[in-house]
């Protein structure tokens, strides 16, 4: 804000600097202080009181047993191979998207989203279809000799991986096209001009560029799928495992609290590590994104 | 998450209507100066959803309104979500009634979160084991388990929990996680055929570890798609969801095991600071009627409680004999849910 | 000929539309050809051709005798400087020169020696470590043409390359890309809608109009013999009048304007109707009332523009068009407003075309 311009109200009266800002901001930090912050710092109250008053027995509990923590890497693992499945297929539908001109571009943009459309439910219940043993899905790869006589990929965390990238591509793919399409196509034009294959044009200029979005799109597709609950008890049944399906057990079925606040608190403090390592992983050159 | 994927639970599909309408009167059983006294009132239920719902709305709760000029309706929770509500609104609760399928009515209780139910004079009609000695919860309907297999699959039917582990059906057999209430009831069938019980589950988890190939699923929605599917010819569940598979015309039968069938009893209770406790009253009163019970035996499967209440013969030989019921220790397992839970992601779930 | 650029009717069609409508030009070795035309005439699009991220729906494009109308642009040899110059935002200046000698496979210690050539070529010197965005416009401009340069390219293509810059900036860089593009003897196209730009670097310039060249010629010739109206009119300024041919003899030929003029023209084959044009500078003016004979207009001044070195009046005419004279910076001081005067010019300076 400039500094000789002081806000003022309209008989004159000159406000305070911060005050028009504070006021914008008002209703999100409401909001995001009574809905999210306030439960979070109550969560984490109980989770760091057994015993009481003040006592890490429930983290004791989770860290030291190797179950919990197999639950823990399995639920970073299923995050991981999430994104790279929603990156690779994102990134060229995202592409093909952002530089095909036609008025139908909105139209295809809805039918990407179309997942999201759908209660998980109801996916789920398509994917079981495709997935159990006898499943179209499940048979290709037997018949392809992918897979041993037998197998069925629901109940399997490959199954969770398929069904959760499906729901989760939209995000990813909406999120580089928005970040693509920023990209001045000029920019593959001289790549190509000066001797680039259009592919090489591609990962040597876009990719570079659309670092942002690819941070941003993988991102929330990690968060979203480590927080997963109904796609993956669903599609995984017993094989699900982890980390929100353990909350969720704790808090309804076996009535441990403490112990799934304690949860909630790791899980929540290992998205935001990651986030910020990623974030700085990313953003190696600090090259501003468009 | 839906209200259909739950523990024990309770399915939404639909169903054929009614035949006839539920009578206009019902039974008489308010004082008259009730009318004036609710008029204006609002009561909040939770409830299983799904056409169970429907039927108590229609025969219980529109008619207690009707009459009373009062408002009455269901939310569809799970028994374990609508409990954990229970207990977060223990000082100024939004429900006035809670039903659960799960025994949270005996913890709930345990914890202060009930008060008796005054004023439901069937209350007497039923049997001293399926109500409350204190009369802070009443059983209203019955939901009988058993094993569900596919007749064209299966050329003889099975009798018992040892059919599980023939070796013809090996790759073809399913059962329910542990957190839905069947999968539960399942591992102690499971530990009592096999010398233990409610209070020595060792056998029950070591039988099951010998179903290794078997699919386990969540939600209660995949009975159907495992039976349609044509894999998966037997798994353990309840009586209704073999009608209603049987309805959406596939090949299922429900089957009553030699070591009996578990009982899951579906349960009502006030909520302690309740404003709204004399009109739950009459509302329990309601389901505990004959023209309740039969309704609901007849559209969802779910026998009745009260002993006194006639089921036509066709309704009566779809619904257990109460001789043909395994009653479960419910208190041994709930006190013991959260260790076989974990003990059970460890050793079954294979994680 | 020996052509480094040819088009032989190039068309571009979106739709029904045509960007580009049978294009046919040459550029020869070591010469710059501006095509020049207002904007969405199709200068662009046929640029974008040659370098080959439009493909044609028509014609053939050959780059030193070659067709290379199907061959995608990496595997042609053109050097392509943006109107955005388009350079990779997280590159270096130094990466940005060298990408195209990489792409190229060119030996490392080779490219670092070319590289640094061409930053001192582009006085570049101490900003080779920079991003693009921590220069100023003309520096990222010479970037753009260092970048397009090192690799050498049949053809240098330029789309609008001045737009970016301010008045002048835009004249000393100017001057600067002819002076290497006359020293390296490149081969250019170079866009524009700036016929003051196109005449001040061209070798040739192409005149477009939506989507045809109406005339390729060296700067003087389009400004001195416009062959059409349009060119006539978009070339500098001129009067442009319609006229009807009234007599022919070996002399020359007469025709009759607006206003009662009547212009006798130097002897040419023109149809009954044409177009005449009279540059401003060529109109000479006296004081008076009474025009006698062809080649003279009486008028009335009614405006007055002074440029310093240079003025120029309106004189408005008796049918109220009027005509535009420009003149010696005096002028205004000679002929104010309102003062009435006699036009007069040589029938060398006429020039008929199509009408
Ligand atoms: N992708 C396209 N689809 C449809 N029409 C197009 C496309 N690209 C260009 N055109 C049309 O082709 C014509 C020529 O465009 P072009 O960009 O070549 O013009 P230009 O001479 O470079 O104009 P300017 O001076 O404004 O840059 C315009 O009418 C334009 O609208
Ligand atoms: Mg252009």
């Amino acid at each position: 804000m400039g500094g000789a311009l002081e806000p003022r109200d309209r008989r004159g009266l000159i406000l305070p600097k911060w005050l028009p800002p504070a006021l914008l901001l008002l209703p999100a930090a409401l909001v995001f202080g009574g809905l999210f912050v306030w439960p979070q710092l109550g969560l984490f109250a109980t989770s760091v009181a057994s015993p009481p008053p003040i006592g890490f027995a429930t983290y004791q509990r989770f860290l030291g047993d190797s179950f919990y923590v197999a639950v823990l890497v399995r639920t970073l693992s299923l995050g991981a191979c999430v994104t790279l499945v929603c990156l690779i297929c994102g990134f060229p539908l995202a592409f093909f998207l952002a530089r095909l001109e036609s008025r139908w571009v909105p139209f295809l943009i809805m039918i990407v989203s179309f997942p999201l459309w759908v209660s998980a439910v109801v996916r789920s219940f398509a994917w079981m279809v495709l997935l159990l043993r006898n499943g179209l899905v499940s048979i290709w790869l037997r018949d392809a000799g992918l897979a041993p006589a037998g197998f069925q990929l629901m109940y399997s965390f490959a199954g969770i991986v398929i069904a959760l990238a499906q729901v989760l591509l939209p995000l990813m793919v909406i999120t580089l096209y928005a970040v693509i399409k920023g990209i001045d196509r000029d920019l593959e034009n001289a790549a190509m001009n000066l001797g680039a294959s259009p592919g090489r044009a591609v990962c040597l200029v876009t990719l570079r560029l659309a670092r942002g979005g690819i941070f941003a799109g993988s991102l929330l597709v990690f968060s979203l799928s480590i927080s997963a609950f109904a796609t993956p008890s669903l599609v995984g049944g017993a094989t699900a495992q982890l980390m929100a399906v353990a909350i969720y057990e704790q808090t309804l079925e076996i009535n441990d609290w403490p112990f799934a606040a304690t949860i909630s608190a790791i899980l929540l403090a290992i998205a935001l590590s990651v986030a910020l390592v990623y974030g700085r992983l990313i953003d190696g050159r600090n090259v501003p994104v468009r | 998450m839906s209200a259909s994927t739950s523990s024990r639970t309770i399915n939404r599909r639909a169903l054929f209507s009614l035949a006839g309408a539920a009578g206009a009167a019902a039974a008489g059983l308010s004082p008259a100066f009730a009318q004036a006294q609710f008029r204006g009132r609002e009561l909040v239920s939770s409830s299983f959803g799904g056409p169970g719902m429907e039927i108590m709305q229609r025969v219980v709760f529109d008619a207690f309104g009707a009459r009373t000029g009062a408002r009455a309706t269901q939310v569809p929770l799970l028994s374990a979500q609508a409990f954990a509500r229970m207990r977060a609104e223990k000082d100024n609760p939004q429900l006035d009634m809670y039903m659960f399928s799960g025994g949270q009515e005996v913890t709930a209780k345990a914890e202060g979160l009930t008060q008796p139910i005054v004023g439901a004079s069937r209350m007497s009609q039923i049997p001293a084991n399926l109500r409350d000695p204190d009369g802070h919860w009443v059983v209203w309907g019955v939901i009988a388990e058993g094993i569900l297999y596919r007749t064209d699959k299966i050329a003889n039917p099975p009798t018992s929990y040892a059919d599980f582990f023939r070796p013809e059906l090996q790759g073809h057999i399913a059962f329910p996680h542990i957190t839905n209430g069947y999968g539960m009831d399942f591992l102690v069938m499971l530990a009592r055929m096999n010398g233990g019980g409610e209070r020595n589950i060792d056998p029950g988890f070591e039988a099951m570890k010998r179903l290794r190939g078997a699919s386990i699923f969540r939600a209660p929605t995949d009975v159907q798609t495992l039976f349609s599917q044509g894999d998966i010819w037997m798994l353990p569940y309840d009586a209704a969801t073999a009608v209603r598979s049987n309805r959406m015309g596939l090949p299922v039968a429900f089957a009553t095991p030699r070591e009996g069938a578990p009982a899951v009893f579906l349960t009502a209770c006030i909520a302690k600071n309740s404003r709204n406790a004399e009109m739950a009253a009459q509302i329990i009163d309601g389901l505990l009627g004959a023209e309740s019970q039969i309704a609901i035996a007849r559209e969802v499967v779910w026998g009745p409680s009260n002993p006194t209440v006639q089921l036509p013969a066709d309704i009566a030989a779809t619904v257990a004999r109460p001789d043909q019921l395994a009653v479960l220790d419910r208190d041994a397992i709930n006190a013991a849910r959260p260790q076989w839970a974990e003990r059970w992601n460890r050793e079954i779930a294979g994680g | 000929m020996n052509a480094e650029v040819e088009l032989r009717t190039v068309s571009k069609a979106y739709g029904d539309a045509y960007a580009v409508d049978r294009v046919s030009l040459e550029v020869a070795r070591g010469e710059l050809v501006a095509l020049l035309g207002p904007s969405g005439c199709g200068k662009t699009t046929t640029l974008r051709m040659v370098a080959g991220f439009v493909e044609p729906t028509g014609g053939a494009i050959l780059l030193r005798g070659q067709d290379v109308t199907r061959v995608p642009p990496h595997r042609r040899d053109t050097g392509m400087v943006f109107q955005s110059y388009a350079l990779f935002p997280h590159l270096t200046v130094a990466e940005n020169i060298a990408f195209g000698l990489k792409r190229r496979g060119v030996a490392r210690t080779e490219i670092r020696s070319r590289v640094a050539t061409m930053i001192g070529l582009m006085r570049l010197s101490g900003l080779e470590q920079r991003l693009p965005r921590q220069l100023s416009g003309g520096q990222q401009q010479r970037v753009a043409v260092g970048r397009a340069l090192v690799i050498n390219p049949a053809v240098i293509l330029l789309d609008e390359p001045f737009s970016n810059l301010d008045a002048q900036l835009r004249e000393s860089t100017r001057e600067e890309l002819r002076r290497l593009q006359q020293e390296l003897r490149l081969t250019a196209m170079f866009v524009t809608h700036d016929q003051a730009e196109a005449m001040a670097i061209a070798d040739r310039i192409a005149v477009m109009n939506k989507g045809r060249i109406e005339q390729i010629d060296t700067p003087a010739a389009v400004y001195h013999h416009p062959r059409t109206r349009f060119v006539a009119g978009f070339i500098g300024r001129a009067n442009i009048f319609d006229a009807e041919v009234i007599a022919r003899d070996p002399a020359g030929v007469a025709a009759r304007g607006p206003a009662g003029i009547t212009f006798v023209l130097p002897q040419g084959d023109h149809p009954g109707r044409i177009a005449v044009v009279l540059r401003p500078e060529a109109i000479r003016l006296a004081a008076g009332t009474d025009a006698h004979g062809p080649n003279t207009v009486a008028g009335v001044v009614d405006v007055v523009a002074f440029y310093g070195a240079t003025a120029q009046l309106g004189v408005k005419l008796a049918d109220g068009s009027r005509l535009l004279v420009e003149g010696s910076g005096d002028l205004p001081q000679r002929f104010a407003p309102g003062s009435a005067v006699v036009a007069s010019w040589a029938a060398s300076a006429l020039v008929a075309s199509a009408a």
